[in-house]
């Protein structure tokens, strides 16, 4: 108590000056504080627009209203509900999606044959806009969580697949030279120098991965689905109740948000040797 | 650190021979190559990337491939690792046609293909799970080898916090762990500065005095070869051929004072002048 009284105010100088420093250099501030500025001018821009009249609220609500908006369903059990099923969706088709693109992509960057065989069509499977396969999910695994799940390994298949095959593909023709010239087996080239190898590229893909199965789950709920925060998003938006829906469409960015943070920070602990 | 071959002597009969006996049946640590072509087939047709080479390392000798970018020199060093078959001819590394996968035969890259995924040690250690050998004496082994090469204390550092001659380092203790007889060394100092090189070819040169190996060493580096070897291999580009075999008969042990004595330099200027008059051939370097 006493120290907290005898110490001097910090000089309002020297906190400008400080901040300044930090601002200009790498310091976390420097990285922090600018796109929130940015954002809070935009969210005040918005928050004009919409509460002075120009642009009516039942098209575009302001971020209070949404705020507000926000707080009421959060208080609602329905709410989080449909935020766990499509949470489930999303991570049981993302991790099916990976599991089955990493074992192909695996087998494809070990043997040529497999790979040319199995390669073009793979591809071909690609260029289609998969989105448009959801209304056959439907029909075939119906209305229930099991279409979605499809819809979403689907979708967040091919970068995974394409980076497992370009990790492989990226492994120095040194470092294979000196796993031949060891001896080694095909497995233990695998184990000890394809895998570890392509590991960056893999985790680099699930970032990517994670987010288009989140798409894939709402997009296939949009269609045809009982529960789910896509389910809710629709509703909202033919009550008209759009400031409703865009807490939902936030609610499902933060979603969005928690998993790539979550994929993100596996990378970073478990492959600390990336980019070297 | 510099010196670190020369101070811990009193390790070098521990590492001298480590292995266990009877995983070597041979007592044959030579190199033979007769008559070996290589011919490589590419768009513009066939390449012949080595023709008619024959020469021959004896048990502990040290010689080097010297000549220009495209003489075959590297071609032949991986012909002799069984990692690139001959198109005609015989090779036989340390008595057996020459193939990969052998504990008594090592080889060293120009990079130091280190995995960034493992630390030092177990960089080293990568092929003493190749091989099967025992875990604790293996890497009492590598501590005891990246002691030798100078890198103590860097054992648990990953390959990144190397700087490029510690990464070489690293990986000469790498090909060391498994105690090969034969060592097969393709241009493994050129990727590094000019003192670091001179630096790891004089402890390479010690090395090879202290432990007795065979060496088979490839460089465009006239200086390095004769400093180096025993016999130096003079090689010319398109098609690659041996033009002439050079005794060096300098002393050893080898010294840096080595690389300013007559003999060394005249050898250096003979070896120079071989090359140069193929120059019309060589278009390269």
């Amino acid at each position: 108590m006493g120290k907290a009284g005898t110490a001097p105010p910090p000089a309002q100088q020297d906190v400008r000056a400080e901040l300044l420093k930090r601002l200009r250099g790498d310091s976390w501030v420097a990285l922090v504080v600018p796109p929130v500025i940015t954002t809070l001018i935009l969210l005040g821009v918005w928050e004009f627009v919409s509460s002075s009249g120009m642009v009516d609220e039942i098209i575009l609500p302001a971020p209070t209203s949404i705020a507000d908006a926000m707080g009421q369903i959060v208080g609602e059990s329905f709410f989080w509900n449909a935020t766990w099923v499509t949470t489930q969706e999303a991570l049981i088709g993302f991790g099916a999606g990976v599991l089955v693109a990493w074992i192909l992509g695996t087998l494809i960057g070990l043997f040529r044959r497999f790979s040319l065989a199995v390669y073009p069509p793979v591809v071909a499977f690609q260029i289609m806009p998969r989105v448009a396969l959801a209304p056959v999910f439907l029909t075939w695994f119906g209305f229930g969580i099991t279409s979605k799940i499809v819809m979403a390994a689907t979708i967040c298949f091919f970068p995974v697949l394409v980076n497992t095959i370009l990790g492989m593909q990226g492994v120095s023709r040194d470092a294979r030279a000196l796993m031949r010239s060891l001896g080694a087996s095909k497995w233990e080239e695998y184990r000890k120098l394809l895998l570890p190898a392509s590991l960056p590229a893999i985790f680099a893909s699930l970032k990517v991965a994670i987010a288009l199965a989140l798409i894939g789950a709402i997009v296939a709920e949009f269609l045809g689905a009982s529960e789910g925060m896509g389910v809710l998003l629709r509703e909202f938006s033919f009550q008209l109740r759009i400031a409703e829906s865009f807490a939902v469409l936030v609610a499902l960015s933060l979603l969005g948000l928690v998993l790539y943070g979550v994929a993100a920070l596996l990378e970073s602990r478990l492959i600390f040797w990336r980019g070297r | 650190m510099t010196d670190g071959v020369t101070q811990r002597s009193t390790k070098r009969g521990a590492l001298g021979r480590a292995r266990d006996a009877g995983t070597n049946g041979s007592s044959d640590h030579s190199i033979s190559v007769a008559d070996l072509d290589k011919t490589y087939d590419t768009r513009d047709g066939k390449v012949d990337a080595v023709r008619a080479a024959t020469f021959d390392v004896k048990g502990s000798e040290f010689v080097s491939l010297v000549g220009p970018s495209g003489c075959g020199k590297s071609t032949i060093l991986q012909i002799c690792a069984g990692l690139v078959p001959p198109t005609r001819g015989n090779v036989e590394v340390g008595g057996l046609q020459a193939r990969p996968g052998r504990r008594e035969v090592g080889i060293m890259f120009q990079a130091p293909v280190l995995l960034p995924w493992r630390s030092v040690c177990e960089n080293v250690l990568l092929p003493t799970e190749i091989f099967r050998m025992d875990k604790v004496p293996a890497r009492e082994r590598a501590l005891e080898l990246l002691d030798f090469v100078g890198l103590q204390g860097f054992e648990d550092k990953h390959p990144w916090e190397l700087s490029g001659g510690m990464q070489q380092r690293a990986s000469l203790a790498r090909v060391l762990v498994s105690d090969p007889d034969i060592l097969l060394m393709d241009e493994p100092f050129s990727a590094l500065d000019e003192f670091t090189r001179e630096r790891l070819n004089l402890e390479l040169a010690k090395i090879h005095e202290s432990l007795g190996r065979t060496v088979l060493y490839v460089t465009h580096n006239i200086e390095e070869a004769v400093f180096l070897s025993d016999r130096v291999v003079v090689m010319k580009p398109h098609p690659g051929e041996i033009l002439e075999i050079v005794e060096t008969g300098l002393p050893r042990p080898r010294k840096l004072e080595v690389l300013q004595e007559p003999r060394t330099i005249e050898l250096v200027i003979e070896i120079r002048q071989m090359l140069f008059g193929h120059r019309g051939t060589d278009d390269e370097e």
